[in-house]
């Protein structure tokens, strides 16, 4: 009869952890704290980041201050790359058809308020957080489906043809600053 | 020979398209009330947009919805419909088949579907994949035949069998799908295509 050896069960995710976090001020002076990998789904912080020469030595003195996105925003970006920061890697964005099912965390976390996900939206951008951007524009997309292009072109305050060109006939028909 | 296509058609009793599961479109209304109560608000014309959405997060958006959905939204400007050509225009290789469309959907969920049309799309690198019914007839190919440069390959009479392999350096995607997912009308006289 054999005896099992006493084996120190190890969380994988205890393995995978890792120890350097970094501190972020939002717009409205929220902090909060992210990890290494879940930053680095962020290709604007992990630029900043390594611009700034950051290491785990210096990382939760030296907080980064990020102007153009307010706390929730920020919350919920934290949210979903401390979620998703050991996914695989995303393909390069191509924008052909790229069909993907949104799991039903991330749909919960998106269902919120049609200008606070227009809002995120912008912040995502900024940060530029591909697989979140897939995601946001998944949400407003489906909520477009049924929408005419009339009607798109109301809610995104898009002008018609017409509209454009009157516009800028008129902006290159007024004199310039030299009078 | 108006009455010979007529008979041949059987598009029109082929089942309609089955409805996808809609659990997320329903869950979306709920949050999007103020979307919603927009676009019902008839007698405001002159509220605010519910977005200043950016172009560029425009194209972003519309890049990420389904074949049919982007070509359909395409007219919802100038800036739109031309990165939606544009985007397309890379498109040079067409693979064409007939089949059972409900069967190639099933066995694979890269095809998309047009909601009213018998038609299917699936897009690989410079390559359209578009499977046509098996409900399409000759009449329906003569519009093909009018349109494009194709040739259809006779396998077993009387049915026709469309099973093409296209790369032309002037093919368009974008009209290629506008003209499949017409419906032929047969006259007497001419062939003439008239939208659903």
């Amino acid at each position: 009869m054999s005896v099992e050896p006493e084996v120190p069960i190890v969380q994988v995710e205890e393995v995978r952890e890792n120890p350097v976090l970094y501190k972020i001020i939002s717009s409205d002076n929220h902090v909060f704290t992210i990890s290494e990998h879940a930053v680095k789904l962020s290709k604007t912080l992990w630029d900043l980041i390594t611009n700034l020469g950051l290491t785990a030595e210096n990382a939760l003195d030296n907080p980064i201050p990020v102007e153009n996105v307010n706390g929730k925003n920020m919350e919920t970006i934290v949210q979903f790359c401390e979620r998703h920061k050991y996914d695989e890697e995303e393909p390069e964005y191509t924008n052909y058809i790229r069909e993907f099912v949104l799991p039903e965390w991330d749909r919960q976390l998106l269902s919120i308020d049609n200008e606070e996900l227009f809002q995120l939206i912008l912040a995502t951008n900024y940060l530029d957080i591909q697989k979140l951007m897939d995601y946001c524009c998944r949400v407003i997309g489906d909520m477009a489906k049924d929408k005419t292009p009339e009607e798109l072109r109301i809610i995104y305050g898009i002008p018609t043809d017409a509209e454009d060109d009157a516009l800028e006939r008129s902006a290159s028909d007024s004199p310039g600053p030299s009078g | 020979m108006h009455n010979f296509f007529r008979k041949l058609s059987i598009r029109a009793r082929s089942p309609p398209a089955p409805k996808k599961k809609s659990s997320a479109n329903n869950m979306l209304k709920k949050n999007s009330s103020g979307l919603l109560r927009f676009i019902r608000n008839n007698d405001k014309p002159d509220e605010e947009p519910t977005f200043d959405m950016p172009m560029h997060l425009m194209i972003q958006v519309i890049d990420r919805m389904p074949f049919f959905e982007q070509i359909r939204q395409s007219r919802v400007c100038k800036e739109i419909k031309e990165h939606i050509e544009e985007k397309y225009s890379k498109i040079k290789k067409l693979e064409l088949r007939k089949r059972d469309i409900n069967e190639a959907c099933a066995s694979d969920d890269a095809f998309e579907r047009h909601s009213k049309a018998y038609v299917a799309v699936k897009i690989e690198k410079d390559t359209a994949c578009v499977v046509i019914d098996d409900a399409w007839v000759v009449a329906d190919f003569y519009v093909f035949l009018v349109n494009f440069d194709f040739e259809l390959v006779q396998k077993d009479s009387p049915e026709f069998e469309l099973s093409e392999s296209v790369s032309q350096s002037d093919f368009k995607l974008l009209d290629f799908v506008r003209v499949a997912t017409k419906k032929p009308v047969i006259t007497q006289s001419d062939l003439k295509i008239s939208e659903f």
